[in-house]
Order: structure tokens, then C-alpha cells, then sequence
């Protein structure tokens, strides 16, 4: 009996089958076109709630506070591959983007209630400091301010998130409960960071940007460019639209406003400082003194812009 | 059924996040388990045309009943139990039909007209479907689901709704007549 055993298993072992791409595509076809349908009905549902969702997490919350910066910012950074079809200007803030090895700026994120009584917002918008330093490396020193409690009284919050983008990892840190929760995913494949996760491959910045002519910010005299962040149906960005205001002499940032499709929320981003130095401490992923290990935080929310 | 924890991980992940909607999750489950459901299929039918229909039905019905699934063992084994479910079926429904022999580097499909439009399968397979082919269908299927999926005679028996003693003598049975088989092709 053994030795039929085996034989039957070797022979299994052995045993290979290959497939072509028609194949996998034939037998994927309509698990796919399935697939799509529920993505359809998720999307419809996701509009209804995705608000609610996004509200109710305080990981969501923060996380997306560094999507709009990734969307106008590293964004373009990440993204800006394919200038082949842009006029020049365009091409010009893209390469100075590419340039950058440092940045901190200001993000100031304003919340509109919706219309829809029935739907309860609890974020009322915040502040972040913000600071980037190559290769992937990010700090936001984020202030925001809650509707909390039954007599629905307005509560100001302090986080930090550091990330280390090729690492894989970040550090959440709540200064005021001294507690710290480090954070770690795995990078796919192809993709530059936890962001282009978030954005997905189809949430690509457009090539082509409208200009918007110039217009004087700070003492400044600025040209602008609007683009509308494509998304894939289900990213916080799709159909966001970003105006972005670069200095007309070195083509680098100075204002950049991003409004979400639904008008729910417009971020906009100054001061930026490029290219000074930033002390490594400041992206530090070791538990500071006096935190509490919290345990890590699981990286749910990365998931949904994933669908396609 | 033994799978590592790792890949128990990584397939709850991806069960996770074709629950909503990620093509790349459903096509990542799909190449990784895509030659265990055709290799199974394929021995059990002895039909590789046919194994392709039955790994795509899988497919549909996994993702038309993803958002009630939930993943309490391994993905694979679920994934070649609905295999060898809608193998039976397919089988059932082709009572009394003559076989089809996988051949060896060849296509197996009649509308294939290239290299990728086709299903390959080795001489091992060959061999393998030929022999299981000679077996009663309910012998094959306790075979292959202990020998190429790992199932343990316990779960072939709850997933078949028969008694452990009745897959397990089907399985002896199975290997008494695949030894007769392949020792006498071993002999030609």
C-alpha cells in the first residue's frame, strides 16, 4: 500500500499544468465583471457613508490629512513619471517637485457639515505641521478639534505621525495620553509607499494641468495649475481637484489648495520652506521617553481604495 | 491541510480586500492557487477543457458569495473543495460520456489557437488522469483531495457527507487500483 501511496504522490508532485494569459483571462473574465458589480454597489454605498466611516476612525482621520498632502505634494513627486504631454511649465514644477530633499509646511484642513441632518460629522477640521525629508521620510504634527460627548461640546486633539516610507514603518504618538503606537506594513511591489497604496495605481496625478495664470500670494508672484485627481471610484481623492500656486521664477511650491468632489472639505497647504535642514530626530521612529507602548495599529483603512 | 501561518495571513488579507472589490487580490488568489484547482479538476475529469470550466465557475461563485464568506480554515482548502464539488457536478452531468484524454503539450482546448489560449499539462499529469480516469469518480476524488489537497479523511468525509470509515475505504480501493494501473503501465 506504501509504495502505491507513494508512487500516487510522487506522481502528484510531479504532475504540472500551465496556463496562458488567454486562459487566466477566460477563466478571470466574469469572476472579475463580478467583482466589479460589487464594487459598483460598495461605491454607492461608500458615498452614503464613507463620510461617517472616514469620521469615526481617528486613524482614518489623521491618515487623511496626509493623503491631501501626498495628492498636491509627494503626489506629484510619486507620480509625475509621465510629463510627456504636458506644456512645459508643468513639466518645470514636476522636475522641481523631484528636486526636493526636504520640505515642512502648514496644512490647514477645513471641514463643511453636510447638508444631511441625519449625518453627524464629529471633525471640525485641523492643523498640521508638516515635514518631509528623502528618501520617504514624514512628520505632521497634527491639532484637530472633535464634536465629543452627548452635550456635543468641541474637544482640540494633539497627534503625531512619523513615517518612514521605504521602511515600511511609522509611529503614531498621542503627547497628551503619552502613549505611542508603532505602526509597520509591507510595501507592495511597484508601489513607492503606503500613500500610493492609498491613491492606487489609477488615482495618478494628471499629466495635463489647466492653467490658471498668475496671481500674486505673499508678496509672490505665483502661476497656477489646476488638476483633478482621477481616483479610481473609490478613493477619499477621486475627482478632487487641486490648485496649485508655484513661485514664477523657481517653479516650487507656494500654495496649494485641494477641494474633494463633494465639497465636504478643502485643505490647503503653505509656508513651505524647501530644502533647509531637518534634524533626523524629528523623523525618529524609537519610542520617546515617557511614552507607553501602546501596541500597533493595524492598517485596515488602507484597503478600500485599493478596489478598482 | 496544512498551510503556513504566513500564508494563512496573507490570504485573509486578500480575502479581506476582494470583499471590497480589489481586482488585484481576486487575481493575486487566483495565480496563487490557479494550477492546485486545475491540476485537481483536471485529474479528476481527465479533461483539462473541462478543468478550465470548473476553476472558472469557482471563481464566479467565490466572488458571487464573497461579502457573506468568512475564512475559518485555509483558502486553498475551501477553494479545492469548491473544485472537487463542482468537478462532481460536472462529472454527474456528463454521465455516460466518453472521456476526453489530456494530452501531453498540447492544448487542450479546441478553440485554442496559440500559446496563450491554452492549457499545458505534463506527461505526469498525462499519466495521472489516465490512471485516476480507470478509477470509480468517488475513489478519485478521496485521492486526490488526501494526496493533493492534504485533506485529512475527516474533512473529505464532512465535505462528502459520508462516513470517515467510507473515504477511507475509498481511498484504499483508489490506491489498491491505481497501483494494478501504474504498475502494469510501468510494465509496458
Amino acid at each position: 500500500m506504501k509504495s502505491a501511496d507513494d508512487k500516487v504522490k510522487v506522481l502528484i508532485n510531479e504532475a504540472k499544468i500551465e496556463t496562458g494569459s488567454g486562459v487566466d483571462e477566460r477563466i478571470l473574465a466574469d469572476a472579475l465583471s463580478e467583482l466589479e458589480k460589487l464594487r459598483q454597489k460598495q461605491l454607492t454605498w461608500s458615498r452614503q457613508n464613507i463620510w461617517r466611516i472616514t469620521m469615526k476612525s481617528p486613524i482614518v482621520k489623521l491618515a487623511a490629512a496626509a493623503i491631501i498632502i501626498v495628492a498636491v505634494l509627494i503626489g506629484i513627486y510619486l507620480f509625475g513619471g509621465s510629463i510627456g504631454r504636458t506644456g512645459v511649465a508643468w513639466a518645470d514644477v514636476i522636475r522641481q517637485m523631484q528636486q526636493i530633499r526636504t520640505a515642512t509646511w502648514t496644512e490647514v484642513h477645513e471641514v463643511f457639515p453636510p447638508d444631511d441632518e441625519n449625518v453627524f460629522v464629529d471633525d471640525l477640521g485641523h492643523v498640521a505641521q508638516c515635514a518631509y525629508k528623502t528618501p520617504g521620510r514624514w512628520r505632521l504634527d497634527v491639532t484637530s478639534k472633535h464634536i465629543r460627548g452627548e452635550n456635543k461640546h468641541i474637544e482640540e486633539s494633539k497627534k503625531i505621525q512619523i513615517w518612514d516610507f521605504n521602511a515600511g514603518k511609522g509611529l503614531l504618538l498621542d503627547p497628551e495620553k503619552m502613549t505611542a503606537s508603532p505602526c509597520s506594513y509591507k510595501p507592495e511591489p511597484g508601489k513607492d509607499s503606503l500613500f500610493r497604496t492609498f491613491l492606487s495605481p489609477k488615482a495618478d496625478i494628471p499629466a495635463d494641468a489647466e492653467p490658471l495664470g498668475t496671481k500674486q500670494v505673499g508678496g509672490r508672484e505665483t502661476v497656477g495649475f489646476r488638476i483633478r485627481l482621477k481616483g479610481d471610484g473609490t478613493d477619499f481623492l477621486m475627482g478632487d481637484v487641486s490648485e496649485i500656486w508655484v513661485d514664477a521664477k523657481t517653479k516650487r511650491l507656494v500654495l496649494a489648495e485641494t477641494r474633494d468632489a463633494e465639497r465636504r472639505w478643502v485643505s490647503t497647504l503653505k509656508d513651505f520652506i524647501f530644502d533647509q535642514e531637518l534634524d533626523d530626530s524629528l523623523f525618529s521612529l524609537e519610542l520617546p521617553e515617557g511614552y507607553k507602548d501602546i501596541g500597533p495599529l493595524q492598517f485596515m483603512w488602507v484597503e478600500p481604495s485599493e478596489a478598482k | 491541510m496544512q498551510n503556513s501561518g504566513l500564508d494563512n495571513m496573507e490570504d485573509k488579507l486578500l480575502v479581506f480586500r476582494c470583499k471590497r472589490g480589489s481586482r488585484d487580490a481576486l487575481a493575486r488568489i487566483y495565480q496563487k492557487y490557479k494550477r492546485d484547482l486545475l491540476l485537481l479538476a483536471a485529474a479528476l475529469l481527465n479533461d483539462s477543457g473541462i478543468a478550465e470550466d470548473v476553476v472558472h465557475d469557482v471563481f464566479v461563485r467565490f466572488v458571487e458569495n464573497i461579502q457573506n464568506f468568512r475564512l475559518t480554515g485555509s483558502l486553498k482548502g475551501y477553494l479545492l473543495t469548491c473544485a472537487a464539488n463542482c468537478a462532481r457536478n460536472r462529472n454527474r452531468a456528463a454521465a455516460g460520456r466518453a472521456s476526453i484524454e489530456v494530452s501531453p503539450e498540447e492544448p487542450a482546448s479546441s478553440t485554442s489557437d496559440g500559446p496563450a489560449e491554452v492549457i499545458v499539462c505534463n506527461e505526469q499529469l498525462r499519466q495521472l488522469s489516465a490512471a485516476m480516469a480507470q478509477l470509480p469518480y468517488e475513489q478519485r476524488e478521496v485521492v486526490m483531495l488526501h494526496l493533493h489537497a492534504a485533506m485529512t479523511f475527516d474533512t473529505i468525509a464532512e465535505s462528502q457527507g459520508i462516513s470517515v470509515n467510507t473515504a477511507k475505504s475509498r481511498y484504499r480501493y483508489g490506491l489498491d487500483k491505481l497501483r494494478l494501473i501504474l504498475n502494469h503501465e510501468a510494465e509496458k
